[in-house]
């Protein structure tokens, strides 16, 4: 049907080659960490987990924005967010040694800490193991299903052209977004917020949104610079794309860093021990460093890089501001797990706190170029508007 | 009678276009011929047209970035004047110069001086007001709000020479070649 030429296929199996040897590794440093010291491995998971899985489910938010707003950035990305919407079946799988070490890491899930604190015993009808199952069952079925249909549809339409596509696309995903960030919302209070059970933020859930969203368009990104020189792709990633993506980061930079803020400002204005001791805990002792550290390289730093034309329409550069903002991200989330562990085995720096990310990131490139290799690496048919799909120019002259 | 004398009262020559893309080669070959002084006219935004226009960057970003430095300035001041020098007050026993409360207000003043900047700066650098332009002195210039597509060469151009500009015009392929007076 096609004979266009493809060569990033190379390319995704070397990505693929490599991942394979971090995910040894990875699996390894896991083992080693749960022989070891127990506790502190239970922090490095989480920590790595919330990391991934807000990548997997930022590719799916993206993916469903997309199919309701449209545009070119999402058109030619259009298979790498297919692929990173799939992922969550990975992360979904991943979840389970969480699931299984509860006590481990949440208070509410101690029967001991639940008698002796009156506040974990009010909140147990919310806070209790059986619900808490049922719920992460239903986000993993929400999240792992709207990618699985919004994947075949989407395998089929290259082969048919049928007008069909868009229109399913659309009426899942409008909706879905609603389901979208609900979901994301009872996610963030139940596997990061309620790390902490005194602490109470309303925008909590968000801030969780748009870092997980930010990390997402950065590995976007690096995706992009690394198959810009690829057949097909090289012809429709060109600079304005880049430009486009660049113009999202900015734009969930500032939010980020609006959010958080609002955040701390609440805190610090109402003065209060449940949201006061949140912060104080954080911006004592070596923690404060890390805070510093955040405002500069997650906010200040980017969002003057990425207020530069120049760098926005330079894949390498952008790549790199890209990185920068994964790096920033990871210590974003050891900056709010950490400190919850305050006092207790393991809430310092362990070199796992690196390593099982990077290893788990192995796993979860892995399964990204499976799902990638699955499909053609840009999509057959376009449509603008409401008007029948079309062949995109790549595949009209083959 | 009247008679035309030199046409010293030229503000350029203007070439008319049915299309985007003519407009936009069109405005490559008159920068590569090597006329500088020029301006296209489209209904709409062209993507990529201020690209072949080959534009000098704007003076823009620093204008607003100006305003937004004063607007962050003048809020960080005005704060610390009123809550630490001029009226200093107790408040739940905190530093008079508590920074935090006083972010929204210097974030909201970076945001207002720097859109005023962006707005004057617009109109200063587009030279508006103006109430008197030669190119409306083509009748066919009407269609640049609905479908014309317009290129002027105009006639400070170092490499202005009526009749050669005129002829290297009708080269392009126009629908029609006009004589801009001023």
């Amino acid at each position: 049907m096609t004979s266009v030429t493809d060569n990033s296929r190379p390319l995704i199996n070397k990505i693929q080659g490599l991942a394979s040897v971090v995910m040894v590794l990875g699996v390894l440093a896991i083992g080693a960490g749960f022989s070891m010291e127990p506790e502190t491995i239970y922090q490095s998971y989480l920590i790595g987990w919330l990391f991934w899985n807000g990548i997997a489910v930022g590719f799916l938010g993206l993916l469903m924005l997309h199919h309701v707003v449209g545009g070119d950035w999402g058109f030619v990305n259009r298979r790498f967010l297919e692929a990173g919407a799939m992922t969550a079946i990975v992360t979904g799988v991943l979840c389970i040694p969480i699931l299984l070490g509860l006590p481990h890491l949440y208070e509410w899930a101690n029967p001991a800490k639940v008698a002796s604190e009156h506040v974990l015993h009010e909140k147990a009808p919310y806070l209790n193991t059986g619900f808490f199952y049922g719920r992460v069952a239903f986000y993993f079925l929400f999240w792992a299903g709207s990618a699985v249909l919004l994947n075949v549809w989407s395998a089929d339409v290259d082969k048919t052209g049928s007008h069909s596509f868009r229109v399913k696309a659309r009426l899942l995903s409008a909706p879905g977004l609603l389901v979208y960030v609900l979901v994301y919302t009872f996610y963030s209070i139940d596997f990061a917020m309620s790390l902490e059970t005194h602490w109470m933020s309303s925008i909590f859930a968000l801030l969780m949104m748009v870092g997980g969203a930010l990390s997402t368009l950065s590995i976007l990104v690096i995706l992009m610079w690394r198959f810009q020189s690829t057949e097909p792709l090289s012809k429709v990633l060109v600079r304005a794309r880049f430009h486009d993506v660049g113009n999202l980061m900015l734009a969930f930079t500032m939010l980020w860093a609006y959010m958080a803020f609002s955040q701390y400002l609440i805190g610090w204005a109402g003065n209060l021990p449940e949201e006061a001791g949140f912060y104080s805990k954080r911006l004592s002792h070596g923690f404060m460093n890390v805070a510093v550290a955040l405002v500069v390289l997650h906010f200040v730093l980017p969002f003057f890089l990425l207020l530069l034309r120049p760098i926005k329409k330079a894949p390498a550069m952008i790549a790199m501001v890209g990185i920068l903002f994964i790096v920033m991200r990871h210590v974003d989330l050891w900056w709010f797990v950490k400190p919850a562990f305050d006092g207790q085995p393991g809430s310092h720096f362990a070199w796992t706190d690196v390593a099982v990310t990077v290893g788990m990131g192995g796993i979860w490139l892995f399964a990204f170029c499976l799902f990638l290799k699955s499909k053609l690496i840009l999509p057959v048919y376009e449509s603008h508007h409401d008007r029948p799909p079309v062949k995109h120019e790549v595949y009209l002259h083959g | 009678m009247r008679t035309f004398e030199e046409p010293s009262g030229i503000h350029g020559v203007m070439a008319s276009f049915s299309d985007v893309d003519s407009l936009v080669s069109a405005v490559g070959s008159a920068r590569e011929a090597g006329y500088e002084k020029l301006d296209a006219y489209s209904p709409f935004p062209v993507d990529g047209l201020s690209d072949v226009m080959d534009l000098k960057p704007s003076k823009m970003p620093i204008i607003v970035l100006t305003g937004a430095l004063m607007g962050l300035a003048s809020g960080v001041g005005m704060q610390y004047w009123m809550e630490v020098i001029d009226y200093p007050k107790n408040i739940g026993g905190r530093p008079l110069w508590s920074w935090p409360a006083f972010v929204p207000a210097v974030f909201e003043l970076t945001i207002l001086l720097g859109s005023f900047a962006a707005v004057i700066g617009m109109l200063l650098l587009n030279g508006l007001p103006m109430p008197y332009h030669p190119v409306f002195n083509v009748p066919q210039f009407r269609k640049a709000s609905r479908d014309g597509f317009f290129l002027c060469i105009e006639a400070d151009d170092p490499n202005f020479d009526l009749a050669t500009t005129r002829s290297f015009l009708e080269k392009l392929n126009p629908i029609g070649v006009y004589d801009v007076e001023r």
